[in-house]
């Protein structure tokens, strides 16, 4: 019923940088290839493709997508299909959004703003920053959100696979999906708060960085030294 | 037995107007909040470049819910007016190296998150020995004592608000007596600012009573155990500024005091003070628990309606500081 203009499920796009390309969906207005810029509408259905060092938000009152350089998102409703690359997600609703890559799937609730990271496994990661609500897993049972805990989302049919805690701060200074866009996430207080609340409880830090999962069974660390705390 | 007459004379022999000051009480700086050092546990982020997602490093999160953190300072410094006394009187000339040393031991007892704020409560206790080292105010060397319990709300807003209420108590180590203590309920408000990448301001602002119980008042053995009572207002602004290995950390404060209880023959109207304050403070860190400091500051205090006793006064001090603190 939404089919042309006017649907609730479409996006705007908020900011283009670089080089982006739409691939309407079938059935849509416009069905050639487009190059994708700022204030270009994203239609429910439509797959947009980042090129190298280009990035793309897109954004309506329930969500807020960012795109990094190089990945492939679909959005149809209330799914994101992320091909490849990676996306920041902040979800300003309540109801479930499903989120699907290459070979996995996760249902997630509630408000969050999260960052999700494509393996080589056909899986992803599942980053949140803030928020509260559940990942929901097609295998296996349901876990709350937690700030700054790292899932692994593995196979398919999905499960959930080992969890890190991770250094929330130091991915807020170094993610371009957070730092390269004009304007700051609308849920970035939060995201200062969540960073505050970890601070007090770190123990300690792992000189080490978490890397592409080539396999269900590997995860890539990237060691740079000893750890510290105790 | 003989030190402690010789320092007895030294006291009447400056008697009496010493004995309208000895260390002012309401001037000492009371630690009734824990060490901001707690909240900034932030080991050595690794080097890495921006990617889209950002870097990925694990941490290990503490297990138990209370975390306990004590430390130790030591602080030597000179003091133009340790007495707090005003300029043209006897003790105005008494200047003196002061030496402090603190041991403080707090815990937190927890989080609360919630959406838009985490509650953390927290106690804490200290115990500060001061001596005179170098004039004759030894016989004033102190002991103090102090406990509090609070709670921060840090919000997402950015402001952390907070309110608890503190105990404090000075004994002469001469006469090994209790000259002061006070109970002070406080609530109070921080906000920082990040005025660009190396320089953040924080802005404190708090008001509290002193509930006081505090040796009689030499020049008016009218007043009342309690006439130290007071509410207080104090708001202060500082800055800390990053220059290489060094945290510099000048700081503005204005305290306003109106006294309830002190309306005497001497104090018709009621006392007021205001005091102002700039400081100065360098840290150096030697490693991630120890840390050196140089400090200098200048305080300056204006009193309204005193009648006959005079509590203006102007002080300077600059000195250094080690402190050693750890979470255990």
């Amino acid at each position: 019923m939404f089919a042309q203009g006017e649907n609730e499920h479409d996006l705007e796009c908020t900011f283009s940088l670089g080089t982006n390309w739409l691939f309407p969906a079938v059935g849509n207005k416009d069905t050639n290839l487009v190059r994708f810029d700022q204030n270009s509408t994203f239609r429910n259905g439509d797959s947009l493709h980042t090129k190298e060092q280009s990035l793309c938000e897109l954004a309506n009152k329930d969500l807020k997508i960012r795109l990094g350089s190089n990945s492939i998102v679909g959005i149809k409703q209330k799914k994101i299909s992320l091909t490849k690359g990676t996306v920041l997600i902040y979800k300003n609703f309540e109801g479930n959004l499903n989120i699907k890559s290459k070979q996995s799937n996760l249902s997630t609730a509630g408000q969050y703003t999260a960052i999700v990271d494509c393996t080589s496994n056909g899986g992803f990661k599942f980053i949140p920053l803030e928020g509260k609500g559940l990942i929901i897993p097609a295998k296996g049972e349901s876990k709350e959100i937690f700030r700054g805990r790292l899932t692994m989302i593995l196979g398919s049919p999905s499960q959930l696979g080992s969890a890190y805690d991770i250094d929330l701060l130091l991915l807020l200074k170094s993610s371009r999906l957070i730092n390269a866009f004009p304007t700051s996430l609308p849920s970035m207080k939060r995201i200062s708060l969540a960073i505050y609340a970890q601070q007090l409880r770190i123990k300690g830090k792992y000189n080490a960085l978490i890397g592409d999962a080539p396999t269900d069974d590997n995860l890539q660390m990237w060691a740079f030294g000893e750890k510290e705390g105790n | 037995m003989k030190t402690n007459i010789t320092k007895l004379m030294a006291f009447f022999a400056t008697a009496p107007s010493i004995l309208l000051s000895q260390v002012d009480p309401t001037t000492i700086e009371r630690s009734n909040q824990p060490p901001s050092a707690i909240t900034s546990a932030e080991g050595v982020n690794a080097n890495v470049d921006t990617s889209d997602a950002g870097a990925q490093r694990p941490i290990f999160l503490k297990t138990e819910n209370i975390s306990v953190f004590g430390g130790v300072d030591s602080k030597i410094y000179y003091d133009d007016n340790p007495l707090s006394t005003q300029k043209n009187s006897i003790l105005s000339s008494q200047r003196d190296a002061v030496w402090s040393n603190t041991a403080h031991l707090g815990a937190g007892l927890g989080q609360i998150e919630m959406q838009d704020a985490v509650i953390t409560p927290y106690i804490g206790v200290s115990y500060t020995k001061t001596e005179f080292l170098a004039s004759t105010l030894d016989w004033l060397d102190y002991t103090s004592t102090n406990a509090y319990i609070m709670a921060n709300i840090q919000h997402s807003n950015g402001w952390s608000y907070r309110l608890g209420v503190s105990y404090a108590s000075d004994s002469n180590d001469l006469t090994d007596t209790e000259t002061y203590s006070e109970f002070y309920p406080n609530v109070g408000v921080l906000k920082t600012y990040s005025h660009n990448e190396d320089i953040l301001g924080i802005f404190n602002m708090s008001i509290g009573y002193h509930d006081t119980d505090a040796d009689k008042h030499a020049l008016d053995p009218t007043l009342s155990r309690s006439y130290l009572d007071s509410f207080d207002v104090i708001g202060s602004y500082g800055i800390q500024y990053y220059f290489k290995d060094f945290l510099i950390s000048p700081s503005y404060s204005a305290t306003y005091k109106t006294y309830t209880k002190s309306n005497t023959i001497h104090e018709k109207n009621g006392r007021e003070d205001l005091i102002h304050s700039l400081n100065l403070k360098i840290d150096y860190s030697l490693d991630n628990d120890l840390n050196l400091s140089l400090f200098g500051g200048f305080s300056k205090r204006d009193t309204k309606d005193t009648g006959a006793i005079p509590y203006d006064f102007t002080k300077g001090t600059a000195g250094l500081g080690l402190s050693l603190s750890t979470t255990f």
